[in-house]
């Protein structure tokens, strides 16, 4: 089972992802702010980081790019409800940029793809 | 008869008469001539013979004056007019008085008084000058351009209440030399009479108002005699020491003439006095420096090359103090002209820092305006997500009643109706997509209005479409074309309320295809135009000021333009230009769409 570590300061976000991604068959772990993503990523060891980018303290950019200091194989989806960083350089890093939306279909199949995609370099490097 | 050849049987009288040059003619009771002197012969040889009427011959010589000869009266003088010069006239007084007590002999006594009347004659003249010189002053002191000064200067040269000159010139300085500028007069005997004539008849009796005839239609005048100074050019540097040169380097007006061994083209010490001559084909010209505080600022050249009128010491020394004033109205005027530059200058200045200011302005409002729409947006596009999500997770379970599902439902698409609100209105300050598609506008216009139509049901307005049946190949950006045209369509919607129409157009110009798009709700007035398209300028009383600014940044984003026009039946509508599909770009240009994912990071 995969694990999905989503970082988001809304209760209501976490809660709503919580429910959905479960259903996608994903272990989910939390974070409500940045710091204590970055601290996750270490100890739990996701699969996939769901970032929001405006979180109090630091912000979400600043995290993943820590975060891919140490570990820069784990993929980052930046989820927040700005549009405007979609194709801003500095969300060039992550691996996609989904704005939030009622609607989580574009945020499951983005998951579910970059997954799938990691699968067999996986693979190979088990073999 | 005997008596007087009793008189002067001996000579006496005769000879008395020439030591007092004296003319003297007797007449007879009947007033007929019956003896002249040897001086009236002589200077009246047909006048006064033996027996003519001596009054009908006094009548016939006499000066007129103002004043009506009469009894005790001043006497009156008679004229012996000369050639065809004025200068050969001679003047003489009449004294009579009878010889003898019973009047039977009367002696008149012509007393010559050609000197005084001369005198006479250049006072008057003189009085006359000081008379317009004072209209000449005043008129140049009310004068605001150098070149108005000029030609009245000219004018007053010319007038026959001036100086009378036939014509003037004025030769402007530049460094070391002079130039012809200007130049007014005939330009042969047939102009003169032309000229001369018009402004009798014109009546032109002030300087301005020959300036204002001869200017009338921003004509030049004079044309030939303008080309003539065109042709004049003297150089004040050492190069030069001509009189010509000399004279214009003395402060004093001058008087040049040549003399006729010049005449015959010899006796030329230099050339440029020559050309002069030889341009003006004249005899004598008068020369008369301009001074602009002690610069030398141009040179006055006038002739008499039709009448051959003398130039006198006298008129040079009028010419001497009018030519002090015409350098003050010309330093005055030259001063308003540098001062009309500089203020022209100045506005020119200022008018382009106010359309930079207006243009920072502009897009100082645009970036507060992109900050603050990526808040709002913020703001709302969270809990929106996080209720719809909540509502959407909530319907994908089984087991919910009906009752429970249509709730949801509601909630669901009332939260998406939002959701396509911010992302087709607010959220501009999404960078454009480079990728721009080949598409038929037609198809796309007809995919915004979509989402409207019940929403025009519901308020009962039509929209009348008018796409052409021809495929409209347009290259744009789909996002924000519908951004521009949601917002716009929105402020129609707006603006009409309810029953009413709004009209969208769409056709190919030679380089774009064009939108026309405007609605029954009055328009927008004409002096609001300019300030549509600013952020946060709203006429509505809960308009945000947003959604044309939007729609205009959007436009632009995409490669098109956006205006708003007056219009005849909607008072006003907006025209928006976009960029053209280029031909062949691909096999089916109109149903290659790439799509947004490709673009992500």
């Amino acid at each position: 089972m995969k694990t999905v570590l989503v970082a988001d300061d809304e209760a209501g976000i976490r809660s709503l992802y919580k429910r959905e991604l479960k259903k996608e068959g994903y272990h989910v772990v939390f974070a409500s702010n940045a710091r204590e993503a970055i601290m996750k990523t270490k100890e739990a060891c996701p699969d996939l980081v769901v970032m929001d980018i405006r979180m109090p303290g630091m912000d979400g950019i600043d995290a993943m790019q820590r975060i891919l200091e140490s570990n820069h194989e784990l993929p980052i989806v930046l989820n927040s409800a700005y549009s405007a960083y979609r194709k801003s350089y500095l969300t060039r890093p992550a691996d996609a940029y989904v704005t939030k939306s009622s609607d989580l279909t574009e945020l499951k199949e983005t998951i579910h793809r970059i997954l799938e995609e990691k699968q067999p370099v996986e693979t190979s490097l088990e073999d | 008869m005997r008596d007087v050849v009793d008189v002067d049987r001996n000579g006496i009288l005769e000879r008395v008469c020439v030591r007092l040059a004296l003319g003297l003619v007797v007449c007879d009771v009947n007033d007929r001539v019956v003896w002249t002197n040897s001086r009236v012969r002589h200077d009246f040889p047909d006048d006064f013979s033996n027996g003519t009427v001596f009054s009908s011959t006094l009548d016939r010589l006499v000066i007129p004056t103002s004043t009506t000869p009469s009894k005790g009266g001043p006497m009156p003088v008679i004229c012996r007019h000369g050639g065809s010069s004025r200068t050969d006239s001679l003047y003489f007084r009449v004294r009579s008085f009878a010889l003898d007590d019973d009047r039977r002999l009367t002696v008149h006594a012509l007393v010559e008084v050609t000197s005084e009347r001369e005198l006479e004659d250049s006072l008057h003249e003189n009085l006359d000058q000081l008379a317009s010189m004072r209209e000449m002053i005043d008129t140049l002191y009310g004068s605001l351009g150098t070149r108005e000064v000029l030609y009245l200067i000219l004018i007053a040269l010319t007038a026959g209440r001036g100086f009378g000159f036939n014509r003037a010139f004025f030769l402007q300085r530049n460094g070391d030399r002079l130039r012809g500028k200007m130049g007014i007069g005939p330009s042969s005997h047939e102009d003169a009479q032309r000229i001369w004539r018009h402004i009798d008849e014109e009546n032109l009796s002030t300087l301005r108002g020959i300036y204002q005839n001869m200017t009338k239609g921003g004509e030049t005048p004079d044309p030939a005699t303008k080309e003539i100074a065109a042709r004049m050019e003297l150089r004040l540097d050492h190069g030069d020491d001509g009189r010509l040169a000399n004279a214009v380097r003395g402060r004093e007006p001058t008087l040049i003439q040549r003399s006729h061994t010049e005449t015959a083209g010899e006796g030329f010490p230099d050339g440029t006095d020559r050309t002069f001559f030889e341009l003006l084909s004249s005899d004598a010209i008068a020369v008369v420096p301009l001074h602009v505080g002690d610069e030398l600022a141009g040179v006055l050249i006038a002739d008499n090359f039709i009448t051959a009128k003398p130039i006198t010491d006298r008129n040079l020394s009028v010419l001497k103090t009018f030519s002090r004033y015409a350098g003050v109205a010309l330093e005055r005027s030259s001063l308003l002209d540098e001062l009309g530059e500089s203020i022209a200058k100045l506005q020119q200045t200022n008018a382009s820092l106010k359309r930079h200011q207006q243009r920072l302005i502009h897009a100082e409002k645009l970036s507060a305006l992109g900050k603050m729409a990526a808040e709002v947006t913020h703001e709302i596009r969270n809990p929106l997500a996080i209720i719809g999500g909540h509502a959407r997770s909530l319907l994908s379970d089984e087991g919910r009643d009906d009752e429970d599902r249509e709730s949801l439902e509601v909630i669901v698409e009332e939260v998406h109706r939002l959701e396509e609100y911010l992302r087709g209105t607010l959220d501009f300050a999404r960078p454009v997509s480079k990728h721009s598609a080949d598409v038929d506008l037609r198809a796309v216009i007809e995919a915004c209005v979509a989402p409207l139509r019940r929403d025009l049901e519901e308020r009962s307005i039509t929209l009348s479409l008018e796409l052409g049946v021809k495929p409209l190949p347009c290259r744009i950006e789909r996002d924000a074309f519908h951004r521009a045209l949601g917002n716009l369509l929105k402020n129609s919607v707006d603006a009409v309320e309810e029953c009413g129409s709004i009209h969208l157009s769409a056709v190919r110009t030679a380089h774009t295809a064009q939108l026309r798009l405007g609605d029954s709700g009055g328009g927008i007035p004409a002096e609001l135009h300019e300030r549509v398209f600013d952020p946060f300028f709203t006429t509505k009383p809960e308009g945000t000021g947003l959604g044309t600014s939007i729609a205009m940044e959007s436009i632009q984003s995409i490669g098109g333009s956006i205006s708003v026009q007056a219009d005849e039946r909607l008072k006003s509508i907006f025209i928006i230009e976009l960029p053209l599909a280029e031909p062949g770009a691909g096999k089916s240009p109109l149903t290659r769409t790439r799509h947004e994912t490709h673009d992500r990071p």
